[in-house]
């Protein structure tokens, strides 16, 4: 015993490196395989009131080209009103409820903090549980994609870019519905990698890229940006595509967090089924 | 001892200030990304007991990673700093040095050996912490890129930094 004690006394120093260094990897390791996000959803609410201060700040910087991004997109959704369409039919229609119902709504949200150079990248917004922000939720801005709600605490949430080696979009491309998933690579934040489009798809550069839809988190045809480059290396199945964005990481200002009405009963519905899946066998 | 308290904490506030808000904003390229946050624990005095070197690491790393949406990545890092450098200044500085309680700064030691001393500090916490950011070797050498990179940018704002706090003695090595 009395040596145990001498021992813990000589090397302690090192023993508590050791227990300091293993409590930091095991919060990585959690981190990393599960995707907790408990960690951050608790760091939110302390980071998230400093952020929101300089924010307010930035935004008279900036208010000349938001002003201007927020009349283009007024100009787009007057064009997109019921008013703005010549009505063809003689007999007046009404929207029934019971065939249309809405199933995508959006809350608007304003980026506090975003980062575009390091491998992970992650915004944090100024919308929270209480504005009935939750996890898994879909972001996306005026001209496209964003990225995906990670940690939530009560007024703030953090954002999973699409900028950062863990985010993986389904996306398509626009005319011939050829889909495949989005990565990025890295190096550019306006460039991202188009992975998984077999070799007999005819790909050109410009043509439009979307999302699918074959998640729950965003709804289809949203866009992400363009072709940017394309080649097919000799012996391989799948095209290498690379992707213009659409979005402008670098100046991002406001933002869109997507909610899906049905997304629990879909997303249950598939655990569902793999979990029967995996009983069968 | 309650002023070396206080001056730590000033410092402490002042560059989280720095790094949070001015060094993350600016978006030089992927590859640099520079850190200074980690000059708190180099510029300790050199008799601060070791555990409590390791301690100071491991508050400083957790405060970096509450402010960049990061799980343990920087705590780790600064850990690792916290319980090498003890290790770093015991082989390097001589008697008097410990016996004065320096602060281990240009000022005090010199251009070189400061120089040294920032070197192989920002380079352990860069290599630790760009590596467990990407978290595979898949992308080994765009992440050795990466370190050397920032670890250079790191390295000389933080010794110009030293010229503009201190007035350096003509090198007497």
């Amino acid at each position: 015993m009395r040596n145990i004690i001498v021992f813990i006394y000589k090397y302690y120093v090192f023993l508590l490196f050791f227990l300091l260094e293993f409590f930091s990897l095991y919060l990585i390791y959690q981190y990393n395989t599960y995707q907790r996000a408990s960690f951050i959803n608790f760091s939110n609410g302390v980071s998230g009131n400093v952020f929101n201060t300089v924010a307010n700040f930035k935004s008279y910087f900036r208010l000349r080209q938001i002003n201007d991004s927020l009349q283009l997109e007024n100009a787009r959704l007057r064009s997109e009103l019921f008013t703005s369409y010549y009505n063809n039919e003689i007999r007046d229609f009404k929207v029934n409820d019971t065939i249309y119902k809405q199933q995508y709504t959006y809350i608007a949200a304003k980026v506090l903090n975003n980062s575009v150079n390091r491998r992970n990248n992650y915004l944090t917004l100024n919308r929270g549980r209480i504005h009935g922000v939750k996890q898994q939720m879909g972001v996306i801005c005026d001209n496209g994609v964003v990225g995906i709600v990670m940690g939530v605490s009560d007024r703030f949430c953090t954002v999973l870019s699409l900028l950062n080696s863990n985010a993986k979009i389904s996306a398509k491309i626009a005319d011939n519905n050829a889909f495949g998933s989005l990565i990025w690579d890295g190096d550019d934040p306006t460039i991202c990698r188009l992975l998984d489009v077999n070799k007999h798809v005819e790909v050109e550069n410009g043509k439009r890229i979307v999302t699918s839809g074959f998640s729950t988190i965003f709804p289809e045809n949203i866009p992400i940006g363009e072709v940017y480059t394309h080649s097919l290396e000799a012996g391989d199945n799948f095209h290498t595509i690379k992707v213009k964005l659409a979005t402008g990481f670098v100046n991002l200002t406001s933002v869109y967090i997507i909610n899906n009405f049905y997304k629990e009963e879909m997303d249950s519905l598939e655990i569902e089924a793999q979990t029967r899946l995996t009983d069968d066998k | 001892m309650i002023n070396e308290v206080l001056k730590q904490i000033l410092r402490l506030v002042l560059l989280l200030f720095i790094q949070v808000l001015i060094i993350n904003n600016i978006n030089l390229s992927p590859y640099v990304n520079p850190y200074i946050y980690v000059l708190l624990i180099m510029m300790m005095r050199v008799n601060v007991p070791k555990a409590q070197s390791l301690l100071i690491g491991f508050g400083l790393g957790m405060l970096m990673d509450v402010f960049s949406s990061t799980v343990g990545i920087h705590t780790f890092a600064t850990t690792l700093v916290g319980y090498i450098r003890p290790r770093f200044l015991a082989l390097s500085l001589n008697k008097e040095d410990f016996d004065g309680n320096i602060e281990p700064n240009i000022a005090n030691k010199g251009f070189v050996w400061f120089f040294t001393y920032a070197a192989s500090i920002i380079f352990i916490h860069s290599l630790a912490l760009f590596f467990l950011e990407v978290y595979s070797m898949k992308e080994f050498f765009a992440t050795m890129q990466r370190v050397l990179y920032s670890t250079g940018v790191t390295l000389m704002m933080i010794v110009l930094g030293q010229f503009l706090f201190f007035t350096v003695k003509p090198s007497h090595d």
